[in-house]
């Protein structure tokens, strides 16, 4: 990939490469730093946003892929608002995190749980049932988490947030299977 | 006026208030929201974890049927309005995928997205649709005596690129609206500040921290509530706010209020019809302050 000067490209491990023709875009930073002092969850991280893309530009990829920066990432785009370079930084996440749960790489066994919980839900319904989605990973976490998440479970009852049957989109086994062969002949 | 109204998951569940909220409004505003027939979820933050063609694919899925009609879209929560936007920005640059979206999608379900339709959030809507005047003229309650801090949290306005109708960093179209409305909307330089919404199911300290300078922040300003615009940012300021409480160890009491809410307050429309026992942090003040006027 001609990215020029900008585009430093590890030739060892291709890493560089890989993740960009995921995002199907140049990754030209200059290590600036605009995003990890734009990043409100930086402080939660292992590695700030501007060390993620430098391990891409140095091959690191099992670094990347193992580190929690990732998961902390909270997608509020604000990096990508900054970035001079205007590179989508939350999308170089969300390709790590693709790779990291295809690869089962993750150590936030939580985090997996949580998206797969969301997905099987909305297999079933078509459409978000946020009481079982709570109920399904809440479960995955433990019971401990299913009891101490109960009280605001009861407080959400009682001001009828709560509702106690899903809505259903007509054919969600139909569409889900869609979802199942776009996202097969995209090539992911 | 004529929209076609994708209300997204939690504004059947969690968020039933901003809703209900949203409905009222509109009929009192003249403003004919018709649901897209089987909408499905747009993925939210959440799929694109497990497959970014997936998460273009769903929010399409829904815009494709909105194509049967020449309308506006308009969503409420920031997130669908994200995911709907963006799905459209990719499919625009991405040909390969957008030829395999269509393809299937009309294989499958004989639907077809071509992007015609505007994605439009409602704060948008009744900033730009609505002349202030109109807004003004309806008013019943007047919001005069109640500070608002403005909260937008990020989907509604980040990423630039696809969000070309307001300023990024600063958006005005919720001030406008309450201002015309009344209200004494304060500059809340945390506005779009992340509440950690994505993440507060599975890093829940970093968003109680998060959450915990927003509200700390919207009460040094000196508000009497925080308007809100999202049922994600609703979860983590209201649901969560006890538990920020804890978190901080101080209290906070702080209502948090749809935009809707305020708008339908003012509009003289009954507290129950607009949901206001739903809300966590109780609104009495809120709704006594206007009764006074």
């Amino acid at each position: 990939m001609d990215g020029g000067a900008l585009h430093w490209e590890d030739t060892n491990t291709g890493f560089m490469a890989e993740v960009s023709d995921k995002l199907k875009d140049k990754i030209t930073c200059l290590q600036c730093g605009t995003c990890t002092g734009s990043c409100p969850v930086a402080f939660a991280m292992d590695f700030a946003p501007r060390e993620i893309i430098r391990m891409l530009q140095t091959g690191q990829r099992d670094k990347a892929l193992s580190c929690n920066t990732i998961w902390v990432c909270s997608f509020c785009n604000t990096c990508y608002t900054r970035c001079p370079g205007g590179i989508n930084i939350p999308e170089i996440m969300t390709v790590l995190k693709n790779t990291a749960m295809k690869e089962g790489v993750s150590p936030e066994k939580k985090e997996r749980n949580f998206y797969l919980a969301f997905a099987k839900t909305l297999e079933e319904h078509g459409r978000l049932f946020e009481p079982e989605l709570g109920l399904r990973y809440g479960l995955t976490v433990g019971l401990g988490r299913v009891v101490s998440d109960l009280p605001m479970g009861i407080e959400m009852l009682r001001h009828s947030k709560l509702p106690l049957l899903p809505h259903r989109i007509k054919n969600p086994k139909k569409v889900s299977k869609m979802m199942t062969r776009i996202h097969e002949e995209a090539c992911e | 006026m004529e929209y076609s109204y994708f209300p997204g998951c939690s504004l059947e569940a969690t968020a039933k208030e901003y809703d209900m909220s949203t409905r009222e409004v509109c009929r009192a505003l003249d403003i004919d929201l018709v649901e897209i027939e089987d909408w499905n979820c747009c993925g939210a933050t959440a799929i694109r974890t497990l497959s970014r063609a997936t998460s273009v694919a769903m929010p399409t899925r829904s815009l494709a049927i909105a194509e049967k009609m020449d309308r506006d879209v308009v969503a409420p929560c920031n997130a669908c309005f994200h995911k709907l936007r963006k799905s459209a920005h990719v499919l625009k640059n991405d040909k390969q995928l957008n030829e395999t979206v269509n393809r299937i999608l009309k294989e499958e379900e004989g639907l077809e997205f071509t992007g015609k339709n505007r994605i439009r959030h409602l704060a948008d809507v009744f900033a730009n649709d609505v002349e202030p005047d109109v807004l003004k003229s309806k008013v019943v309650k007047s919001l005069e005596n109640l500070k608002v801090a403005p909260y937008y949290g990020c989907l509604i306005v980040k990423a630039p690129q696809f969000m070309e109708y307001e300023n990024p960093e600063r958006p005005m179209v919720m001030d406008r609206v309450l201002e015309s409305m009344g209200a004494d909307v304060l500059d809340f330089d945390l506005k779009t500040r992340c509440c950690g919404g994505p993440v507060v199911m599975t890093k829940e300290d970093v968003a109680l921290k998060l959450t915990g300078d927003i509200l700390k922040r919207a009460k040094e300003l000196g508000a009497d509530c925080v308007a809100v615009l999202c049922p994600m940012c609703h979860f983590n300021l209201d649901g969560k706010q006890s538990a920020v409480e804890k978190y901080l160890g101080e209290t906070l009491d702080l209502p948090i209020l749809y935009f809707t809410q305020l708008m339908g307050l003012a509009l003289g429309i009954e507290p129950k019809k607009l949901g206001l026992k739903r809300n966590l942090v109780g609104v009495e003040k809120i709704v006594a302050s206007l009764a006074k006027l």
